[in-house]
């Protein structure tokens, strides 16, 4: 009995690298759902670049109606679109000269996967502002009400990160 | 010059159906073609045209995808109405700017004012605000801007009354030639 006991804790020992590799593997499926937006000032604009997992793409895509691959261009479109529709600047703002901004239009320009990600680009052609405005960003949470949102924008005397919980 | 000679003349060759046929035919075949394989480096990302169909609900009922970035080519391309497309535009325009620190801002506005017109002017024609008398107007008007020197404000006029347009603040029938320039009292054509 003892022995055969030694032995099977054996054979776990033995097993116990290849499980640890099977739940590492099988650890994404469980991640956290989240966007990330990089701001970047650029001289003339703002790049605004959202980055999700490709499983929240896929289902931002079912949830906009797109029954095609996720690699389509359609459903590229829609995902762009959904998050257009969800990230939003708050207001007019004052410029960094010390006039108003009044455009607070975003341009979608386009998205595109790479490796698990999907990336949605957009741009605010704007003057530099003293201050970054508000953000409206409900970005997944219509498909993961949990999803978190991380904001990192990066401009002259604008570096700033915010988080929405 | 007798009527029935007048009425002739106006009479198409049956000849001249073949070439028209076959255009019409290699039309058709080009726009079914899969777009996003063989699209122009020098062109914008299909990806940015895509968003814009998928944008407009009531369009995509009376067009497909394929047709709408057909069109998009060819508003950069030219077609057999208007060979001038908006590269051929935009390539007359950068080679009069002189100020070679002026070109990189250049470039990028025409290539966002481009951008927008092909966006609205490639939908189903019932539908796009943007009709093809706009096109013509405003390639006559960067033209004469050209020669004139006086193209930052031409444009900065153009995407102002695109903007309108859009918003349904002017008709497509209110932009004229004259918005943008005075009309030449020496040119016997001058409208």
């Amino acid at each position: 009995m003892v022995a055969s006991a030694v032995h099977g804790f054996g054979r776990l020992r033995t097993l116990l690298p290849l499980l640890l590799v099977l739940f590492a593997v099988d650890s994404p499926a469980h991640r956290g759902h989240a966007v990330w937006t990089d701001i970047t000032w650029v001289g003339d604009r703002f790049e605004i670049v959202h980055r999700m997992h490709l499983a929240d793409a896929i289902a931002v895509n079912r949830f906009m109606g797109g029954r095609d691959a996720i690699e389509a261009p359609r459903s590229l479109a829609r995902v762009a679109l959904y998050v257009e529709e969800r990230f939003k600047l708050q207001g007019a703002n004052e410029a960094a000269d010390g006039d108003e901004i009044d455009e607070s239009r975003l341009d979608t320009i386009g998205a595109e996967i790479e490796d698990d990600f999907m990336f949605v680009y957009q741009e605010w052609v704007t003057r530099l502002p003293l201050r970054f405005p508000a953000l409206e960003n409900t970005v997944l949470l219509d498909v993961e009400p949990d999803a978190q949102a991380f904001v990192r924008i990066l401009g002259p005397e604008l570096d700033e990160e915010r988080e929405r919980r | 010059m007798a009527r029935s000679d007048v009425q002739s003349s106006r009479r198409y060759s049956p000849l001249l159906a073949i070439p028209m046929l076959f255009m019409l035919l290699s039309g058709c075949a080009s726009m079914n073609r899969d777009f996003s394989r063989d699209w122009p480096q020098e062109l914008p990302p299909s990806n940015y045209f895509v968003i814009s169909y998928e944008r407009d609900a009531l369009n995509q009922e009376y067009q497909a995808l394929h047709e709408y970035m057909y069109w998009v080519r060819k508003f950069y391309e030219g077609t057999a109405l208007y060979p001038r497309g908006w590269s051929d535009i935009t390539t007359e325009i950068l080679d009069a700017t002189e100020d070679p620190k002026a070109k990189p801002e250049m470039t990028e506005r025409l290539a966002i004012l481009g951008r927008d017109i092909a966006a609205e002017w490639s939908k189903d024609g019932g539908i796009s605000l943007v009709k093809n008398h706009n096109l013509a107007t405003w390639g006559i008007a960067a033209s004469r801007a050209v020669g004139e020197g006086n193209v930052e404000e031409t444009l900065d006029r153009i995407s102002d009354d695109l903007g309108k347009l859009l918003s349904r603040e002017l008709t497509a029938d209110a932009i004229t030639v004259d918005r943008y320039h005075a009309p030449d009292p020496e040119d016997p054509f001058a409208f």
